[in-house]
């Protein structure tokens, strides 16, 4: 029996880029770090074990340009071996002090789990987790997806040559990670604005993807709905988010994180353990916070101190349910949308932020696992399938003008741009300018003058991260990312007023390329208009 | 158990060192100009600057008092379609009373059309006078498109099923339904923050109205249409040798001390925290803070 139609899983796995080689410790590097043990290596060892069990699968992953610069590099390399070999010190002691405990299964499945991370990470990857995302990649198991180079949010600017530069040097840093140009690309935080399609379409790309209203509100009205993509008038296709699948992960109502067997995120051992014995898994300033590791289930809607004892092997049961819940109602969904749409099989989109799975829903990652092999093994009706492997089964689409939207809460910029940010945008957008002013007045240039307008060229990327003006809008280190933004602002300025003035400081450059040393490669020229 | 990821994150061991990017932001690039950006269907965003040149030019040109005689507005053309917008050739404009040293406002617009702002001068005379022209905008259509394509067509009651099945009920707020998901779980960073009550509840709010309305195709002579909304002006007045700070922005005052500034209110609570300081002796403060509390229903 031949499927009815098909299931697009699709994980943007994305962190801004925080390297801070000016001090020998930083609190947000552990972003990195903490994503790396709880989502990015379980994701890999995920894929490792369905090859190995030979259960055929497919996803669709961002990698974005960020992601990729702090995966491959030396310091923050370096600095996460030393993050994960004192987990792993903790972990072995943690054995001994728990034994004959309720605590002693999960004492020993965080022993179990960094000890195979790093297993993977040194002795698979050779440190070079890219590799292992790549080697997915070449087997056809994973399509890894670009995204703007820094996470700009492009509707909000206003030059197009900067939203072309954030397409082009993205592509550029993508095939010197993977060794050959993106097939896909995840618009930061799906925002799209008509006319950026063009971008796409001159590097090659082929598809992005949308929130629901995105390819609902296209002009003229997508015949399928969200159940297939349509092509932009520049010829990339648009997928958009389904909104049912979503919600049954994410709802805080009914989701499956919140299931009362599942890990509880905000009781960590950083504060429950004895200060003397815990002080030196902290932070040098020796300061309680999390450290990763968590023993207590949700439990219910109890206190943090009423919280019961975390037993994985019951979490594991539970998340095989949650996975058999989810394929079970996307045949039901596929199948009800394959009596409406009669001339081709629908697909469905499932779109999350990667680092949900696993940091944030530590079972999240359990649950792929079970999805895959369930939709491997115990049914027909669906089909995993990558947005280019429906493109080839599928080359005729609707030709229709997606509308301006983005994924973010009331579906457009509010979240970017309101009250408690907007200041930002008269810096960004003049910065653009000037960048654009000095790549027309300087083409070819060389020796220094090129190093501060390369250097100029990655602060200006940098300050457009959508994720500066995000962390402002929920007050999540907002002070940090308001630091961040006038830092790139100021340093830019600086860079602007040498190159103009013919009076570069070589040492500021060079101090500016160690320190923001993101796309070794970038070339300023990208903004000539 | 207070202690959160979200301070200034770094850990003090070397008190050295210095960022060279510790003193504050340009107030002026020294170019009068105005940017444009859009928001929502309904909303956009208007930025500006002008220098001491523009107003001493204006001035030397309309008369000294030109500034007292005439007020700030912002033009908003509608240049739908216009590939070359020339200042007379707009399908239609309105203007909005602007405090020019406001210097950005939030704009209300219809969805669905582009515009090109003019920053200017009205005198009683009625005459226009040009400060600074922006760039266009076009406005999301908000809703879905009643314009079909022959070639790709859908019987309308399967389509209805469709619309349904892609979420048209949880854009549409009509039904009153509050989908809160889209606040909670779709981003990352309330996943490293430590504390997700920090969150203001602000944020904690729902779809807009401007989501999406119900799609045109359905209208028919039995059922009428209703679309409203509200915005909130915020203004003061302080002493001369006060600084005024709005949350982290500083105010610009006019001449007399008075200040005003519009925004878009959405669903939830704002807190808006006013504080003023005297220009030299830090230690003498005023702070007021006010609470808005919008609340939508249909």
């Amino acid at each position: 029996m031949e499927e009815k139609g098909y299931l697009s899983l699709v994980l943007h796995a994305h962190l801004p880029f925080i390297r801070h080689p000016e001090y020998p410790d930083f609190l947000e590097e552990d972003w990195f770090f903490e994503a790396m043990v709880e989502t990015y290596l379980p994701l890999l060892n995920v894929y490792e074990n369905l090859t190995k069990e030979g259960v055929d699968f497919r996803i669709t992953m961002s990698l974005t340009p960020p992601l990729c610069a702090m995966m491959s590099d030396e310091l923050l390399i370096s600095r996460f071996r030393h993050y994960l070999n004192q987990r792993i010190e903790l972990s072995k002691k943690e054995i001994e002090r728990t034994r004959n405990t309720e605590f002693a299964e999960v004492a020993q499945m965080y022993k179990n789990k960094f000890l195979r991370y790093q297993d993977l990470f040194e002795n698979y990857y050779h440190g070079r987790i890219l590799e292992g995302f790549k080697k997915f990649q070449d087997m056809g198991k994973l399509e890894i997806i670009t995204c703007c180079a820094t996470h700009g949010y492009l509707p909000l600017q206003v030059h197009r040559e900067s939203v072309r530069a954030q397409i082009k040097i993205a592509v550029e840093d993508y095939k010197r990670h993977f060794g050959r140009g993106p097939r896909g690309i995840w618009l930061a935080e799906c925002a799209y604005n008509p006319g950026d399609d063009k971008f796409l379409q001159e590097e090659g790309i082929r598809f992005f993807f949308m929130e629901s209203h995105g390819v609902m509100h296209s002009v003229p009205r997508p015949k399928y709905g969200i159940y297939a993509p349509v092509y932009t008038p520049n010829g990339v296709a648009a997928f958009a988010r389904d909104m049912e699948s979503a919600q049954q992960v994410w709802s805080a109502e009914s989701g499956y994180p919140g299931d009362p067997n599942y890990r509880e995120f905000y009781r960590d051992l950083g504060y429950d353990l004895d200060y003397e014995y815990i002080k030196p898994y902290l932070h040098s300033d020796g300061v309680r916070r999390n450290i990763g590791m968590k023993y207590h289930k949700i439990t219910g809607k109890v206190s943090l101190n009423q919280k019961q004892p975390y037993y994985p092997s019951r979490a594991r049961e539970v998340a095989a349910s949650h996975a058999g819940n989810f394929m079970f109602n996307r045949q039901k969904q596929i199948e009800y949308l394959a009596s409406v749409i009669t001339d081709r099989k629908p697909l469905v989109v499932s779109m999350y932020d990667a680092e949900l799975y696993g940091h944030w829903w530590y079972e999240g990652i359990e649950f792929l696992e079970y999805l895959f092999k369930k939709i491997y093994y115990d049914q027909k009706d669906i089909k995993l399938i990558t947005p280019m492997e429906y493109l080839q089964k599928y080359p005729v689409n609707q030709v229709a003008q997606p509308s301006m939207s983005s994924w973010g809460d009331k579906g457009y910029h509010d979240v970017w741009l309101n009250s408690g940010n907007d200041w930002i945008y008269r810096h960004l957008i003049k910065a653009a300018q000037r960048m654009i002013e000095m790549a027309n007045k300087f083409p070819n240039a060389d020796g220094v003058l090129r190093r501060a307008l390369n250097q100029a060229a990655r602060e200006l990327v940098l300050m457009q991260s959508s994720d500066w003006a995000f962390l402002m809008t929920v007050g999540t280190a907002k002070e940090y990312s308001t630091k961040r933004t006038k830092d790139h602002i100021q340093r830019f300025i600086a860079l602007y007023e040498m190159i103009m003035g013919n009076r570069i400081d070589e040492g500021y450059v060079y101090n500016l390329e160690q320190r923001d040393n993101i796309f070794p490669q970038i070339n300023y020229e990208v903004y000539r208009s | 158990m207070d202690e959160k990821l979200s301070s200034t994150a770094v850990i003090r061991i070397n008190h050295g060192e210095q960022d060279k990017a510790q003193y504050d932001l340009p107030q002026s690039y020294g170019a009068t100009e105005s940017y444009l950006l859009p928001k929502d269907p309904n909303w956009m965003f208007l930025f500006w600057d002008i220098v001491k040149e523009t107003y001493e030019y204006i001035k030397d040109t309309y008369g000294q008092d030109i500034f007292e005689r005439a007020k700030g507005i912002i033009r908003v053309y509608d240049v739908t379609d216009k590939e070359n917008f020339d200042g007379t050739n707009a399908n239609s404009f309105f203007d909005i009373d602007v405090v020019l040293d406001a210097r950005s406002w939030y704009i209300n617009a219809a969805s669905a059309r582009r515009y090109i702002c003019d920053l200017g001068l009205l005198t009683p005379e009625g005459r226009f006078i040009l400060i600074t022209r922006s760039n266009g905008t076009t406005l999301p259509p908000g809703r879905v498109s009643n314009v079909i394509d022959e070639k790709w067509m859908m019987v309308e009651g399967d389509y209805q099923k469709l619309l349904k099945m892609s979420g048209q009920d949880m854009f549409d707020r009509q039904g009153g339904s509050s989908e809160k998901l889209q606040h909670i779980f779709t981003h990352k960073w309330k996943m490293f923050d430590f504390d997700i009550n920090s969150l203001p509840s602000s944020h904690i709010s729902s779809w807009s109205s401007a989501a999406l309305v119900r799609p045109e195709a359905e209208e028919t002579d039995e059922d009428i249409w209703l679309k409203a909304d509200c915005e909130l002006i915020v203004y003061g007045q302080a002493s001369k040798n006060a600084k005024v700070m709005l949350g982290t922005t500083p105010l610009k005052l006019n001449e007399d001390g008075t200040f005003s500034l519009r925004y878009s209110l959405q669903d939830g609570q704002v807190i808006i925290p006013i504080r003023a300081e005297h220009k030299t002796k830090a230690e003498k403060k005023r702070a007021i803070t006010i609470k808005a509390q919008r609340q939508k229903e249909a």
